[in-house]
């Protein structure tokens, strides 16, 4: 135990923020999907 | 009760003066193989993203006792009115230096025991709570580490697991010392 000497006075801390940290959440990257192309529609052939 | 240890102080002392911050202080630890720091005087464990707080471990402690209340106890007892009864706290020391002392005392005291698994480790606390602030230093109910100095091998892990910042570790006006000298012996 550190010798830190006679006490001195009292003082009363009540730190608005918490000095614990939190844990941050990791939250999982979405799987990549790829994009579909639309279904395009089949080409219509002209008759003459 | 937690905080039963630091009443004879706010009884013999001014009122309180209080603070929205927390104090921070220097102290080293022990760090078990299993990378969980350890108080150097007890077996308490600093559990990560878990404040600690201070007990009397003491059964048989004045502070427990209501025999502090009587006039002039202390007087009696141990010649001295504002005598030191009860040493519980969790301790952080005002200035790098004293910190930076104890850390290569330690670690000197430490290569000599006969388990050297565990590691010693030198950093910053945040103290909150009641607080005994002392001549070189505190008595805090409640703590945390808030980073610790880079000065081994393990220390940006336990920065990691215990998610504080890895702090780095300068030599203060040491040129040419022994202290200085101590130091690089363990940076190599």
């Amino acid at each position: 135990m550190a010798n830190i000497g006679e006490p001195q006075r009292v003082i009363i801390s009540e730190p608005i923020l918490n000095p614990v940290p939190r844990e941050i959440p990791i939250e999982p990257e979405p799987a990549f999907v790829p994009e579909q192309e639309p279904e395009r529609e089949p080409e219509k052939t002209q008759h003459e | 009760m937690s905080d039963a240890w630091i009443k004879p102080f706010e009884d013999n002392m001014a009122p309180a003066e209080m603070i929205i911050v927390p104090a921070e202080g220097y102290r080293i630890w022990h760090a078990q193989p299993s990378l969980l720091l350890k108080s150097l005087t007890s077996n308490i464990l600093w559990n990560p993203g878990e404040r600690l707080e201070a007990t009397c471990s003491w059964g048989s402690c004045v502070c427990k006792s209501s025999e502090w209340r009587t006039p002039n106890y202390n007087l009696l007892l141990y010649g001295s009115p504002g005598r030191d009864m009860c040493s519980a706290g969790i301790y952080g020391m005002k200035t790098f230096q004293q910190g930076l002392e104890s850390f290569n005392l330690e670690v000197r005291m430490h290569e000599r025991m006969k388990e050297p698994e565990s590691r010693v480790v030198f950093g910053k606390v945040f103290l909150w709570g009641k607080l005994l602030e002392c001549e070189r230093g505190s008595r805090a109910q409640y703590a945390y580490p808030s980073g610790f100095y880079n000065t081994s091998d393990i220390s940006a892990y336990l920065a990691e697991i215990y998610r504080v910042p890895l702090l780095a570790f300068k030599l203060p006006n040491l040129h040419g010392t022994r202290l200085e000298a101590a130091i690089r012996e363990r940076q190599h």
